[in-house]
């Protein structure tokens, strides 16, 4: 007997102790009790990227220059140019054209993603509105790369419906451009096909 | 001339006993001349608190490799347990609609029991299931490391610090100096202190002892083998689950690869400090020896610029040098023990 009711005693202790080491709120309320706003990747990249196109635009070189010039090397680059399509590639759900630029390019091999996946981070890397220290940590700022690519997808490669029919067609880009030994890669902030 | 060879014995005895703080002596003078900071305030810092973190594991290691085991998942209980007590205090514990958030103390608490059950469930395994301990805790150690994936898909708890208005601050304190000393040293310090006093004071240690010289003769004098092997496996689990917590706290932050090969780091330290692989002895005392071998070891080679490839070349022959001392001393011991007993008939 002594022990059941020690038992109770010790159960009701435990309850009202825990009582005040718990809170419990109602989910996504979060803000209300820590002052933070949770950090949103897609309306972030949404609200900026207007302002991040505009600026790879004015920054970019002309990629034909680049190449004949010193190259893009291990940097990343705003680049811009014109040429022909000459392949359309499918690697899963990567898309990529290639491209045979106008006038002397080099021999390098120019590959311009159009999704629906994206390789690499090189719209964040080029654009200046936000560094690495706007962001709370390595995933925001990870989270943020590939929602510029989403938003971009959504905003200029999307409404072209580009397939293989694409193929002898002339494309204007401009856009973000990484090099990996003698492929040029480009993610393209704007483009067009005729 | 027989005598002049027992003398020779004895002190040969006297220096392999004595072997791993010798050895330690020697580590802090030569790395106190190959790099000019490391008898600073900062670098013994630096040092203790990593060799609290793989002392504390070291500890439980010692519990199971008594008594004839191994525990090859402590790494990935201190990577899981970080992990979870990370997302409590980031994200709570959302069920439905609600979100719970818990307070520090209850935290460590529940990290504390996650890491029993976890040992519990490595003793069930290898006393009723009869598998064999290291493929039984290299399953958990696997099970535990993607569980720590899994909680976050990869991803790292950073900035841990809880938040006033959820009542979830104060994690940080277990990675915290007082008085110019890391909390996991305090907290090493308290549990070197307990399992010295379970090992060798009290009956439970004896039975550890007894289980791993002889596990058959200490069944036939009643001791419950299979609880002491499950109790020692809970203990090396719990001992984890806080290595775990105060890593967490030490770098405000949770990854899911945390504590990635420290067990390896655990069982050299048990090792070195003269605990059997074969099982039936050991010392607390040995193991914490061990642990500063080894956290010396590693921090004063990085000091020096040793390639972290270099750093594990060196780790595994110093494990095994230590394996052949041991058996070495154990061989003297034998022959002692034989030249003993021939002088008395």
């Amino acid at each position: 007997m002594k022990k059941k009711l020690a038992s109770v005693v010790m159960v009701v202790c435990l309850a009202v102790c825990l009582g005040g080491c718990v809170k419990v709120i109602d989910k996504g309320t979060e803000a209300q009790y820590t002052g933070e706003v949770a950090f949103d990747a897609a309306a972030d990249s949404s609200g900026d990227w207007g302002q991040i196109a505009e600026e790879i635009s004015g920054a970019a070189q002309e990629l034909t220059e680049v190449l004949s010039g010193d190259g893009i090397g291990s940097s990343t680059l705003a680049v811009k140019g014109s040429g022909t399509i000459a392949e359309y590639i499918e690697k899963g759900p990567k898309h990529i054209l290639r491209i045979e630029l106008d006038g002397e390019g080099g021999s390098e091999t120019i590959l311009l993603q159009i999704g629906t996946v994206y390789s690499g981070t090189a719209l964040r890397d080029i654009q200046t509105l936000k560094n690495f220290e706007s962001f709370t940590n390595q995933t925001e700022w990870s989270q943020y790369a590939k929602a510029l690519n989403a938003e971009m997808h959504t905003q200029v490669v999307e409404p072209l419906a580009i397939d293989d029919s694409a193929v002898g067609k002339k494309v204007t880009f401009t856009g973000g451009a990484t090099q990996s030994g003698t492929e040029v890669t480009i993610t393209p902030s704007s483009l067009t096909i005729e | 001339m027989k005598s002049k060879s027992k003398n020779n014995n004895q002190l040969l005895m006297t220096l392999l006993k004595g072997r791993t703080f010798i050895v330690l002596i020697v580590l802090v003078i030569f790395f106190s001349f190959a790099s000019k900071s490391f008898l600073s305030l900062t670098t013994l810092t630096m040092v203790a608190k990593h060799v609290a973190l793989y002392g504390i594991l070291a500890l439980g290691m010692t519990f199971v490799i008594i008594t004839g085991g191994i525990d090859l998942s402590v790494g990935s209980v201190v990577g899981l347990v970080g992990m979870l007590a990370g997302g409590l205090i980031q994200e709570g514990l959302t069920i439905g609609s609600k979100t719970i958030y818990f307070s520090v103390p209850l935290i460590i608490i529940f990290m504390l029991l996650f890491g029993c059950l976890v040992g519990l469930i490595n003793g069930l395994i290898v006393t009723k299931l009869k598998v064999a301990p290291f493929i039984a805790t290299l399953g958990t150690m696997y099970i535990c490391r993607g569980f720590a994936n899994l909680r976050s898909g990869g991803a790292t708890f950073s900035n841990i610090k809880g938040y006033e208005g959820l009542g979830n601050t104060g994690f940080k304190v277990l990675g915290s100096n007082f008085l110019g000393i890391p909390a996991g040293v305090f907290i090493f310090a308290i549990l070197a202190i307990i399992a010295a006093i379970l090992l060798k004071k009290v009956p439970f240690g004896w039975y550890v002892l007894a289980v791993g010289g002889n596990e058959k003769s200490a069944r036939l004098s009643g001791i419950k083998a299979d609880k002491v092997k499950i109790i020692v496996y809970i203990i090396s689990a719990f001992c984890a689950a806080w290595v775990g917590m105060i890593n967490t706290a030490q770098l405000s932050a949770a990854h899911p690869a945390s504590g990635d090969g420290w067990e390896m780091n655990a069982i050299a330290a048990t090792v070195l400090g003269g605990t059997s692989m074969a099982g039936g002895s050991g010392t607390i005392i040995g193991t914490i020896v061990g642990a500063f071998v080894i956290g010396v070891i590693n921090d004063g080679m990085t000091m020096c610029g040793v390639s972290e490839f270099w750093q594990k070349v060196i780790r595994g022959c110093v494990i095994i040098l230590a394996v052949v001392i041991d058996q070495t001393q154990r061989n003297l011991q034998a022959k002692m023990a034989l030249q003993a007993r021939n002088e008395n008939k």
